[in-house]
């Protein structure tokens, strides 16, 4: 996906947490140990939503190439049961070329007995789908006053 | 001046309600147009807590810098405007009211958009719209966050050990 921005301010967004709720929309807020930007071995906790129920993930930041490679992990205990999420951009002459990998499997058994796992399942692509559109949409926001 | 008022019936108790009212990492999905929010002091809110919020309006971010005034603990928040950013005015005003274990949501919001601020790039009329449309969705987000349910005893809720 094309990015008309350059790399450091889709990797502003990418690397500032407080951004999670606005770039998945089912994530509710995040909190994060260390707190602050990004680095590798931070780890993330989200609160989320599935339907009605409130939801856990765990994360942690495992890579972080200054604006070209990030990659964030699942830690056990939340709602998935293994995740990866693997950003890596590249600049050219329009912007910044963003490719996103996601991998990953809802945890039966944080979910228990009566939830379909594949409704799930489907509602967790939408989000990843989204945050790929949302990361362009908030990487290319102007500042009032700069030209179009 | 414009004003827009709510009142929300919530099927959650006032504690619940307070925690998402308080908790200033929710204002970002509690304003749809909110991208980002910064605290100080950071965690939940206080008296004279100030906040820098940055919305969009269209392609450009917009600024918002707001107080915490007045702080009645499980009942009233009240947030006014700052000097600076997309409002001349503002001020929200949130109160909360047991319902024998339900809560009413009582949210008055007043505000003048800073025309100078928006100069000549951003369109009034969309920013105008796009204003009323945040502040008129707030109370319906407020409940339905509130109302979210923990996942019921079958489940772990933490997952494969």
């Amino acid at each position: 996906m094309l990015v008309e921005a350059k790399p450091e301010a889709v990797w502003a967004v990418l690397t500032d947490a407080n951004y999670i709720p606005k770039l998945y929309p089912d994530m509710l807020n995040i909190r994060v140990e260390p707190p602050g930007h990004a680095r590798v071995g931070q780890y993330r906790t989200l609160s989320g939503r599935a339907g009605r129920r409130l939801i856990e993930f765990k994360t942690k930041v495992t890579e972080l190439v200054p604006f070209k490679r990030f990659v964030i992990t699942g830690r056990r205990g939340g709602a998935l049961e293994t995740f990866s999420e693997v950003i890596e951009l590249e600049e050219n002459e329009e912007g910044t070329i963003v490719s996103a990998l996601f991998d990953f499997k809802v945890s039966e058994a944080y979910f228990g007995p009566g939830f379909d796992i594949m409704a799930l399942t489907q509602a967790a692509k939408l989000n990843q789908e989204l945050y790929i559109k949302n990361l362009k949409e908030l990487s290319e926001l102007r500042d009032p006053g700069a030209p179009k | 001046m414009t004003r827009i008022e709510s009142v929300v019936e919530i099927e959650a108790p006032v504690s619940a309600v307070w925690d998402i009212l308080t908790d200033t990492s929710y204002i970002v999905k509690l304003f749809r147009d909110a991208v980002s929010v910064t605290a100080d002091p950071p965690g939940r809110s206080v008296l004279g807590q100030k906040y820098h919020l940055t919305g969009k309006a269209g392609r450009r971010r917009v600024e918002f810098f707001l107080e915490v005034v007045e702080l009645v603990p499980q009942s009233t928040v009240v947030t006014r405007q700052r000097p600076g950013g997309l409002f001349k005015t503002f001020m929200q005003k949130t109160v909360l009211e047991d319902k024998a274990g339900r809560t009413r949501a009582h949210t008055v919001f007043d505000y003048e958009l800073a025309l100078g601020y928006m100069g000549k790039v951003l369109n009034v009329v969309l920013v105008e719209r796009l204003v009323r449309d945040n502040l008129t969705a707030y109370s319906h987000t407020l409940k339905e966050f509130s109302e979210l349910l923990p996942l019921p005893a079958e489940g772990t809720g933490k997952g494969a050990t």
